[in-house]
């Protein structure tokens, strides 16, 4: 079977001598769920995730990078139902509509949920994202990305924060990895794991949704109500990301648990080679103007505010 | 026959030509895969052999993003 037939019963309903009707098949899994038993497997991944990679405890204090999305939403849901202690952190990119309905839904969410959402508006720290992308030239999503990990690190530290997650899943993680592999990247290769370690300067980078797909993520938000912004960032269209994951989940659909496969392997079997060839580290230095953690004497984001300050002269 | 789904946030007509329509015909239409997306049905999520009836509010979710 490969995909959920009418009247299918759930697994797990079964083995307790219950009845109830599955309503979601995942065949790399094997698993016909019932909504109930669906959340509860959802959880209990994400947990084990948390504990497989020890990313964290009970006693960290986490910040979610929330984009409003149904990833980082469910991600913060599932930390909080688990006993987690997490807030949100939100950055308002300024690129137009998307952004105001964004932050409007994140915003609804931590009411919901009852925690903290902290609003970081770029605008007042730097410029909007459509401003950065027209004075500099600059890819919007690598510009974005950069300015992202930077506020977000700084912020982290600046307010008590130890852990940052994000709602990275399966299907951008073995994207990436696709991608880096058809270029044998192995700079970004060697850096592909879900816990980046707190050092010189960066705090711990965790991603408890990787073994979690796509479709699963929208399929929890989906079952708990929770609204997500549906459409894209207008700079994200035609992304290669989206090409490879269309391209990827034809095999998936033939050969169910290949994505699965391909980064659970990575991670076991190929990253440790990656660790062991490393040359020496470049040195991390401080940044001379802000004191974040940089390889050149001014980081990148304060680079990119001098340049911002020159094209507006 | 026509019908009408909610699609990334905005109402979009199908047309499929059949008498008898499936959420996997709908996925078909929108050239979506399975692997991630899905059909719900008056705020249920249906199998792809579902059968839609003319009274039935659907909505189409891709959970593929950019990200
Ligand atoms: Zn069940
Ligand atoms: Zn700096």
């Amino acid at each position: 079977m490969n995909r959920l037939k009418k009247g299918s019963r759930c697994t797990i309903c079964k083995s307790k001598g219950e009845k109830n009707k599955a309503i979601v098949y995942l065949p790399h899994h094997r698993l016909a769920l019932c909504k109930e038993h669906f959340i509860s497997w959802f959880e209990k991944r994400v947990e084990k995730t948390i504990k497989e990679f020890k990313m964290f405890s009970k006693n960290d204090r986490i910040l979610v990078a929330v984009s409003g999305g149904k990833d980082s939403l469910a991600l913060w849901n599932a930390l909080v139902r688990l006993g987690y202690e997490a807030d949100g952190f939100y950055i308002n990119l300024g690129i137009g509509q998307y952004s105001e309905d964004s932050k409007q839904l994140a915003l609804n969410f931590a009411k919901r949920i009852g925690r903290p959402l902290h609003i970081l508006d770029l605008s007042s720290e730097i410029s909007t994202i459509p401003q950065i992308k027209e004075s500099t030239n600059r890819p919007a999503c690598s510009a974005c990305g950069m300015v992202k990990r930077y506020y977000m690190n700084k912020f982290a530290k600046e307010n008590g924060y130890n852990i940052i997650a994000t709602g990275h899943n399966l299907d951008d993680e073995v994207a990436v990895l696709f991608g880096n592999t058809l270029k044998w990247d192995i700079d970004y290769l060697k850096r592909q794991y879900p816990v980046l370690k707190e050092e010189n300067g960066f705090i711990r980078k965790v991603k408890p949704l990787c073994k979690i797909t796509e479709k699963e993520s929208a399929l929890y938000s989906f079952f708990n109500g929770i609204e997500y912004i549906e459409y894209e960032c207008p700079f994200s269209e035609g992304a290669s990301s989206i090409e490879y994951k269309e391209y990827i989940a034809k095999l998936e659909e033939k050969h169910p648990g290949t994505k699965l496969q391909f980064y659970t392997n990575f991670l076991k079997r190929m990253y440790p080679i990656l660790q062991t060839n490393e040359k020496l580290k470049e040195e991390l230095n401080k940044c001379k103007i802000c004191g974040e953690p940089s390889y050149n004497e001014i980081c990148s984001v304060c680079s990119l505010k001098e340049k911002l300050k020159t094209a507006r002269v | 026959m026509e019908i009408t789904v909610s699609y990334r946030g905005k109402e979009k007509k199908l047309n499929i030509d059949k008498d008898k329509i499936t959420a996997g015909d709908i996925l078909k239409a929108l050239d979506l895969s399975s692997d991630y997306a899905f059909v719900a049905v008056n705020g249920e999520v249906v199998s792809e052999d579902y059968i839609i009836k003319e009274t039935d509010k659907i909505k189409v979710v891709n959970a593929i993003s950019g990200g």
